[in-house]
């Protein structure tokens, strides 16, 4: 994996999911409605097609970026951050994806879809269950949103994820990301794999 | 193995810091959050100017265009600057009116303090759509503080700078935010926004002349955000004059701020937003949802309005930081 490359795509990500995510919003009757993520698609195809130990970095700093962007009132008169819950979602998420990868159609956008909706869903309700910890040993922090919000959330990322799927295909090369054969815990050796 | 190691350390902090409550890791949550928010800055920026480009909302509460359009638009501007100022110098002359009789008694007297604005543009949202919170691009660097007023138009009230504030970019917490709290009101029959007609005759002359409308009966509300940009809360009456009919809230009526327990004097008679729809309940008591003049999402730029009273409020010496001249005629110093 080209970790540079994977950072500047990471990173234009995170910027499209500040700006874009409110724009794509579905009205609803509380007045907060689903939105698709941007960064999590990408760590989807990072747990499917890099080395388990990159793909979970990717992961726990992708959910981090996500968590210092994602600032809440606190008691009214302090915005802050809650930093982990995401991260720890991210990892749960890529873990898993990495867990099947070798079951899982990876040229398939809609295979590529229907796995970032299910990981994400996971990823969510690791991020929700931690929340609601938190929320009960510091009562001052904004209730997060919901989980069915959240569920929402990963449901509508299967529009993006398939759109960005083409995107980081074509981009292979730039992420260091082929379609290789890893295996589900750790590469091939070099010598076994067969490729050059 | 070390990578492994490394992986298990960082997943085990991310949980304890995920947990513990937020004073414990405030002081490493700051400047990471102010890294990421620069970071993202230069690329989330220019995607929001282009989506706004996309949406073309040339003004987010008032249309119209072409130079008779224009000239209508400023001359609503200004009748609604002056309501506020007139609003604002009622509001003085009762709160003088007090200070006279505990002057008397030997308490000592506040002077009035001048305002000073100036815009900052609208650099985002955050990523938790669940809060409204709004970044602009004002931080400590132009003298803002936690708690400093935001505008939009002059006189509409956006909300309130939330601590911590950076250099250069500042959190405003939306009043229609479900965190901002409670926020009491006044409300002046006959007070009616942009473009309204009053339905009553009563009301029909007060909507023609501010004086009256902003000097005769008054309601009053504690409004509480509902989360989909609207305040409810019920009506109560307030001066009510006897052989004048009881006030009645009215849908178009303007509603103000009127909450100086937990805003400062300066935002007081800020317009809070418009009365969108009125209930009564079995009682005969009134039940309204406000809702503000303008949509916050897609505000572009706001006016942040620092005062020598809030610049006190915030430094210990007392002196704070000069507010400078008054603004001219089209801001709202009293």
């Amino acid at each position: 994996m080209n970790r540079l490359g994977t950072f500047i795509v990471g990173y234009i990500l995170l910027a499209l999911e500040l700006s874009l995510r409110p724009e794509l919003m579905l009205a609803s009757s509380g007045g907060v409605g689903p939105s698709p993520l941007f960064l999590f698609p990408l760590v989807v195809f990072a747990a499917l097609n890099a080395p388990l130990s990159a793909a979970l970095w990717t992961a726990g700093l992708a959910g981090l970026a996500v968590d210092l962007a994602a600032v809440r009132p606190a008691a009214g008169t302090v915005a802050m951050a809650t930093i982990g819950p995401t991260a720890l979602g991210y990892l749960a998420a890529a873990y898993f994806v990495a867990l099947l990868r070798g079951m899982i159609i990876k040229r398939s956008a809609l295979a590529f879809g229907f796995t970032c909706v299910v990981s994400a869903i996971i990823a969510q309700i690791v991020a929700a269950s931690i929340l609601l910890i938190r929320g009960l040993l510091d009562a001052q922090l904004a209730p997060p949103p919901g989980l069915w919000l959240r569920l929402g959330d990963a449901l509508y990322t299967a529009l993006t994820a398939v759109v960005l799927f083409y995107a980081f295909r074509s981009l292979a090369a730039i992420l260091g990301m082929s379609e290789s054969g890893h295996r589900r815990f750790g590469d091939f050796p070099a010598s076994m794999s067969g490729r050059r | 193995m070390q990578g492994r190691l490394l992986l298990i350390i960082f997943g085990v902090t991310m949980f304890l810091l995920a947990i513990l409550p937020g004073r414990f890791s405030a002081w490493l949550e700051r400047p990471l959050v102010a890294l990421v928010e620069m970071g993202t800055a230069p690329v989330a920026a220019p995607v929001n100017w282009a989506v706004r480009l996309v949406r073309r909302s040339p003004s987010p509460g008032f249309g119209g265009t072409g130079p008779a359009a224009e000239e209508v638009e400023r001359l609503r501007q200004d009748a609604a600057t002056f309501k506020v100022l007139y609003a604002r110098a009622l509001d003085e002359k009762e709160r003088l009116e007090r200070q006279i009789d505990q002057l008397n008694r030997g308490l000592a007297l506040n002077p009035a303090l001048p305002v000073r604005q100036f815009p900052a543009a609208v650099i985002g949202f955050h990523a938790d759509l669940s809060s409204s919170l709004m970044k602009v691009r004002a931080g400590s660097v132009q003298g803002v503080l936690a708690g400093t007023v935001a505008v939009y138009d002059g006189v509409n009230l956006i909300g309130r700078v939330l601590d911590p504030v950076s250099d250069r970019v500042s959190r405003i917490l939306p009043i229609t935010d479900r965190q901002s709290g409670e926020l009491k009101v006044a409300i002046f029959p006959g007070d009616l926004a942009p473009g309204r007609v009053s339905e009553s005759s009563a009301q029909l002359a007060a909507a023609t002349n501010p004086a009256i409308a902003l000097g005769g009966p008054s309601l009053a509300a504690n409004l509480t955000p509902r989360g989909d940009g609207s305040l409810v809360g019920f009506v109560f009456v307030l001066n009510e004059r006897p052989g004048q009919p009881a006030p009645v809230a009215e849908v178009g009526t303007l509603v103000r701020l009127r909450h100086e327990a937990a805003w400062p004097r300066s935002a007081q008679m800020l317009v809070v937003g418009a009365i969108e729809r009125v209930q009564t309940n079995e009682r005969g008591r009134q039940f309204i949802t406000v809702r503000p003049l303008f949509d916050v999402q897609r505000l572009s730029e706001v006016t942040l309005r620092l005062s020598a009273e809030d610049a006190d409020a915030a430094s210990p010496a007392g002196s704070g930081a000069s507010p400078g001249t008054p603004t001219p005629i089209r801001s709202t110093t009293p």
